[in-house]
């Protein structure tokens, strides 16, 4: 089987993203057919908020919390009409284990896990591994 | 969120790489505190008003107030104005972008269990003075949405780190399995444990990542609920705590508790859920329960 490897390293940068949007603003024209392309332009955006309306409604059926595969913004509306407040405020999971590669790697013959709880010594990271790295310095 | 993120994903989606920076750069944009127009700036500036949210940010209010109740208080996400006042206001990564608090903060009169939330017109309102901090939480849920998302679209396996918050999904690039490096608190350099993980979230929280310096000293990011100051950092107390569980969101959260509550109460709490844990102490000393053992290279 034929595997592709990505790997992508981003910093979530928000400046990036926006200087798109603050140009000088282009100068009127009041010729019909810049009129005609306005309102076309104002028919398309309310296509575009229709279907945002439409997604926020698909995801809230969604059976799984964490699938909402959007690129929505937020709405801009900050005062909804009638919120109705009866959805209970519990999160979708509760804490669970991991699946450990023992588990998982079936063609592979069961290791017992060892009972004794190990010693941790302090050493130094092996250069032949591509690990993804858990620490603090978030 | 302010953070690195690293991706890594297995088989050919084509997009993978760019679909997973575009959709963190959109949770940056709901939940940051920094960005004033975020969904999370905007609760907080709400004053009790019910505020319109993205559905994803409605997902983050809801384990925002539950890891606070499973946590029996010690995970805490509303102390921003404390943070603020302790000298964290500004983004680490961006000096010019501080805090989103409104002038004059009323006093809190209802608990943060008063929430209430709308999933259907996707509405929440907060109880008057009170804020959110997402922290962690945040990257931790951001790591489990996208590296979902990327299985969804076709991916074989996928690895999202957000700020050492990660989440595996999927075979690994390692026959099959994702190999988890945790650093040591005292040297990034040094790998203190190796872990083998194929579905799974690995958090880790620590007192000396995020530091500041003022006029009392060297301060952290790590507020304890009960005195509103940075956890103290005694000989026997945690440093850093790493959690490995199903989803890098809970695995955070029971981080970070482990971190506040200490190392008996908290590493009890994860325990009963079967959570692997590794406790470094200020003092060296690195303690894995039961569990940690199932994940160890």
């Amino acid at each position: 089987m034929m595997t592709k490897l990505t790997t992508v390293t981003a910093t979530t940068n928000w400046k990036q993203v926006m200087t798109t949007n603050r140009g000088t603003p282009a100068k009127r024209h009041k010729h019909p057919a810049s009129g005609a392309r306005i309102l076309a332009t104002g028919i398309s955006m309310a296509s575009v908020l229709g279907l945002t309306s439409a997604y926020a409604l698909a995801a809230q059926h969604s059976t799984s919390a964490l699938a909402s595969d959007s690129g929505a913004l937020t709405p801009e509306i900050t005062q909804p009409a009638i919120p109705i407040f009866n959805t209970p405020v519990t999160a979708p999971t509760l804490p669970g284990p991991a699946t450990p590669a023992t588990t998982a790697t079936s063609a592979t013959p069961a290791i017992t896990a060892p009972t004794v709880t190990p010693t941790i010594k302090i050493k130094t990271p092996k250069k032949t591994r591509s690990a993804t790295k858990s620490g603090g310095s978030k | 969120m302010g953070n690195t993120a690293e991706v890594t994903v297995v088989g050919d989606t084509g997009d993978g790489g760019d679909f997973a920076q575009r959709r963190l750069t959109v949770l940056e944009h709901l939940w940051s505190r920094f960005i004033p127009t975020s969904d999370i700036s905007r609760l907080n500036m709400s004053r009790g008003e019910p505020i319109s949210v993205h559905p994803d940010t409605i997902t983050l209010v809801k384990y925002l107030v539950s890891a606070h109740a499973f946590s029996n208080g010690y995970f805490d996400p509303t102390l921003l104005p404390t943070l603020v006042d302790l000298g964290y206001g500004a983004s680490r990564s961006d000096a010019s972008k501080s805090s989103i608090l409104p002038a004059n903060l009323p006093s809190l009169t209802e608990p943060l269990s008063r929430t209430l939330v709308d999933d259907i017109s996707n509405v929440v309102r907060l109880p008057v003075g009170l804020t959110f901090d997402p922290g962690g939480l945040g990257k931790g849920l951001a790591a489990d949405i996208v590296a979902l998302e990327l299985i969804r679209r076709g991916a074989i396996g996928a690895c999202v780190n957000v700020g050492g918050d990660l989440r595996c999904v999927g075979d690994g690039p390692n026959d099959g399995v994702w190999d988890i490096d945790i650093e040591s608190p005292f040297d990034a350099s040094i790998t203190i444990a190796e872990l083998a993980v194929c579905n799974g979230g690995v958090a880790t929280s620590s007192t000396r990542a995020k530091r500041w310096s003022t006029r009392r000293g060297q301060f952290h990011h790590v507020i304890s609920p009960a005195t509103n100051e940075p956890l103290i950092e005694s000989e026997n107390a945690p440093v850093q705590v790493t959690v490995i569980g199903a989803e890098a969101v809970w695995s955070e959260i029971l981080a970070t508790t482990i971190l506040v509550a200490g190392a008996s109460e908290g590493v009890s709490l994860a325990s009963q859920s079967q959570l692997g844990v590794l406790v470094v102490l200020n003092n060296g000393e690195v303690i894995p329960n039961s569990h940690w053992s199932e994940f160890q290279r």
